[in-house]
């Protein structure tokens, strides 16, 4: 009895996140805040298999996957909403999922499109005013991931089309990290000396 | 979770219930769906849920300590690290360390239960630092902020990796605190500031300047976090003493009588916490004005000369400040402006208002003796603006209770001996024989980020190679045409030559409406020129590009190497990538486009003080015993 009164963990965004029931494309159902956003860090970006023809995002996702080695499916995961439900149903992204090679650890959601919707506006609309575009050069829910470490609180963006390398980075920016020993330690600058191409301006 | 709570309530009160309409398998679950129910179109906007009210000028101004040298550094800063080191070789050292601490934003509950926020030596804004001209400073910054994970940790939406730009310092690129030179919790990072004007022009000097966090993608959340604070320039002619015997001593007001106003506007929850919302990519705004990070302050002034330095803060909020006695618009004293961004103005003018885009800068001399003892005069700002686009072109209400601060004027102590000179100091050349380069710069907006040339921020390629010692001419295009971006340049201040076409001459000035004057009415008591809005002056280091402006302006690049960057200063828009570097190289080796970082050092054999060449992405976090940024970029 006072074990059901245990509140469930929650992070700082518990109540932006709409805690909604999705699909993934292995026809996986799961709540979007429990089972996909808390103790994990997560890259999130929207897509739609035809959208993905024009905007080719999988493509550049599938390096970052590469990239994040061991860790995809372990601490941290990728997730690609889809914007078209209709027609994006699980058996069509298993079919997509497997034809780009992509590996556990990255899941393509889909559901209701009411869900979608309310998934897309919350991560990806604008306060001031920009509905997401339904021209997939400009939608803004494709133009962005949102990365985060939910369980801190720390969320941020990066252009879905930026160099593999810079998004992967952005992992490590977010992961917890222990508590520093000892005097402090320089971290820059380094110095300028005639390896770095020799130009010593202060000689 | 109040949160949780106050959205309900606002879903049900305005029965948004769409999710439940679909006949989707997910919907058959009634208990599950109505346990997370969250309508989309309901959702409330940042402001819905106000922040706890506050009874205005109940507290007085906080004023920040100036900062103290220490005798030295341990371990010692290695010269081989800067450039121009030994030219400009440090004459006093700083330590400062960034922590998390409670602050007292207003002594009304929730607030008086403390505040958790970020600052510099448990001061936020952080200590004023007070430099002169042929001193130069080395600042080691420490942070000692909660790593992530940490149980202890509360701001939860600053990234505890920081780096901190002194912002419109003539710097050497390794202590610009440029976004990627990031020090994170246990490590530290020295910033050499030369305190020598750019290209040693003594035209070319600066005065307000200030330091705030720089963190790729996190800048608007660490400033709005506390990480920020100011830093003054003084020279042998604005010599910081009003009693100054010299004569060529300009004697404005000093010590107590001189006082930095940050403005920034943020948000509280219930508990009265700070809110920042990191999903908001347009501009965060707040319901409630801080003043040196206390609410609606009040400040006791002697019926005297004052010299106030007001700087926004940000992080995404213009202003128009107004002087106002609390009863009649029409009554509202000028200001005497006598600084546009960091710079002297070439005479002090009059003005009845102040714009101020995000980072500006004004120093202005308000003299209280116009006024009567116990009377109130209140820093009014009148520009509505309701969100991340700008002002929303309308003006408030005047009303005294949302003032930004109130000052209560009270007897002199004794006599005024400040002065305000009829004249400071020339505009700098511009000669156009030594322009190298033109390149335009368009803002705009693409698939969710902020765009400059199209291109959103990519740390690793160089958008413009610059020749030291060569000038160039840039013009600003806003293609937006509801947007504003405040747009600011890093390492030299540039000069206006022309706004939507019409070219600007040295003593003019921007007003109300992008109008460019030198006015001729004279005030009745004074010889000086009188504005109705001032915008800011000649030379700069911000432009306020409003809708479908375009600014073309003059620029120099002297003295060092190395990379830069250029962003829109509505910080939010900067994190969502409205950002470029550019790099200054040696004569000779510049080149039209715009080129990736490693390809144009290695095809180049060209000389670049740069320690850090582009390395592998690593996954993991540092260990705490790594003892460089090896890997980090
Ligand atoms: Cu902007």
């Amino acid at each position: 009895m006072t074990e059901s009164c245990t509140p469930p963990r929650r992070g700082p965004y518990a109540d932006y996140f709409p805690n909604v029931i999705v699909y993934d494309h292995e026809h996986q159902k799961a709540r979007f805040y429990d089972d996909l956003l808390l103790d994990r860090m997560v890259l999130i970006n929207c897509m739609s298999v035809q959208d993905d023809a024009v905007r080719p995002v999988t493509q550049n996702l599938l390096q970052v996957q590469n990239l994040l080695g061991h860790r995809l499916g372990r601490d941290v995961f990728m997730y690609s909403l889809t914007i078209d439900p209709e027609r994006d149903t699980p058996t069509v992204l298993r079919a997509f999922a497997d034809h780009h090679g992509v590996k556990p650890g990255w899941q393509f959601l889909t559901g209701t499109s009411e869900v979608m919707t309310t998934l897309r506006d919350r991560l990806f609309a604008h306060s001031g005013g920009h509905a997401p575009g339904t021209n997939p050069e400009s939608d803004c829910s494709m133009g962005m991931i949102r990365y985060g470490n939910e369980s801190v609180g720390l969320w941020g963006s990066v252009a879905t089309l930026a160099k593999p390398e810079q998004i992967v980075q952005r992992v490590a920016w977010i992961t917890p990290r222990a508590q520093p020993e000892g005097a402090p330690r320089r971290s820059g600058p380094l110095p300028l000396t005639s390896e770095n191409f020799g130009h010593r301006v202060n000689a | 979770m109040h949160r949780r709570r106050d959205f309900l309530k606002i879903g049900l009160a305005t029965g948004g219930f769409s999710l439940l309409g679909g006949q989707s398998a997910a919907a058959q679950n009634h208990e599950e769906w109505l346990q997370y129910l969250c309508p989309p179109n309901t959702f409330p906007p940042d402001l819905s849920v106000p922040s706890p009210p506050v009874t205005p000028f109940k507290m007085p101004l906080f004023i920040p300590q100036a900062k103290k040298p220490v005798s030295q550094l341990s371990p010692l800063p290695d010269p081989l690290s800067h450039q121009l080191y030994d030219r400009y070789s440090p004459k006093k050292f700083y330590l400062t360390y960034e922590q998390e601490f409670l602050w007292c934003f207003h002594p009304d509950p929730p607030y008086n239960q403390g505040t958790w926020c970020w600052g510099f030596d448990g001061s936020s804004p952080g200590p004023t630092y007070i430099a002169k001209y042929g001193e130069p400073i080395l600042v080691r910054r420490v942070n000692n902020l909660p790593p992530i994970g940490h149980p202890d940790r509360h701001v939860h939406f600053g990234l505890p990796s920081t780096t901190t730009h002194l912002h419109n310092a003539h710097t050497a690129s390794e202590s610009d605190g440029d976004p990627n030179d990031w020090i994170d919790p246990g490590e530290f990072w020295d910033h050499h500031y030369g305190n020598f004007p750019s290209g040693n022009d003594p035209l070319q000097k600066l005065t307000t300047l200030w330091y705030h966090d720089h963190r790729m993608d996190f800048t608007a959340a660490n400033v709005y976090a506390g990480l920020w604070g100011a830093y003054l320039l003084f020279d042998e002619y604005d010599t910081g003493n009003e009693n100054d015997p010299d004569p060529q001593a300009w004697r404005l007001p000093s010590g107590k009588y001189d006082i930095p106003l940050l403005l920034q506007d943020l948000q509280f929850d219930q508990q009265g916490q700070m809110v920042f919302n990191l999903f908001n990519t347009d501009g965060v705004l707040g319901d409630r004005f801080t003043v040196n990070r206390i609410i609606q302050p009040h400040l006791k002034v002697e019926r005297r000369k004052y010299r106030f330095r007001i700087l926004n803060g940000g992080p995404s909020r213009f202003y128009q400040v107004f002087l106002y006695d609390g009863k009649a618009m029409d009554k509202c004293r000028p200001f005497v402006v006598i600084t546009g961004d960091g710079n002297f103005l070439e005479e002090p003018i009059e003005a009845d208002s102040i714009y101020l885009s995000v980072a500006q800068r004004v120093d202005v001399i308000i003299d209280f003796s116009q006024y009567e003892v116990d009377d109130h005069v209140y820093l009014l700002n009148l520009l509505e603006q309701t969100n991340g686009k700008g002002p929303s072109g309308r003006m408030l209400d005047p009303n005294p209770k949302d003032a930004l601060m109130r000052f209560d004027v009270v007897e002199a102590q004794a006599p005024d001996p400040s002065r305000i000179p009829d004249y400071f100091r020339k505009l700098q050349s511009v000669d156009l024989a030594d322009v190298r380069r033109d390149r335009n710069w368009t803002f705009d907006y693409d698939g969710g980020l902020w765009t400059i040339n199209g291109q959103i921020m990519d740390p690793q390629r160089i958008e413009a190679v610059i020749e030291r010692g060569s000038a160039e001419i840039w013009t600003f295009r806003n293609s937006g045409n509801d947007w504003a971006h405040p747009i600011h340049n890093h390492f030299t201040e540039f000069i206006i030559l022309e706004v939507n076409g019409k070219a600007v001459y040295p003593k003019q000035i921007q007003t109300g409406g992008h109008t460019l004057r030198r006015s001729f009415v004279e005030d009745i008591e004074s010889q000086r020129d009188h504005v109705d809005v001032f915008m800011g002056g000649p030379r700069r280091d911000v432009v306020s590009l409003l809708p479908g402006d375009e600014i073309k302006v003059y620029i120099r690049f002297s003295d060092f190497l190395g990379k830069y960057v250029m962003h829109c200063h509505n910080v939010v828009h900067e994190d969502h990538a409205m950002m470029i570097r550019w790099d200054v190289v040696p004569a000779g080796e510049g080149v039209p486009n715009p080129e990736r970082a490693s390809t144009y050092y290695k095809e180049n054999t060209k000389q670049f003080p740069d320690p850090r060449p582009p390395a592998q992405p690593h996954l993991e976090a540092r260990p705490g015993t790594s003892t460089s940024q090896e890997g980090q970029t």
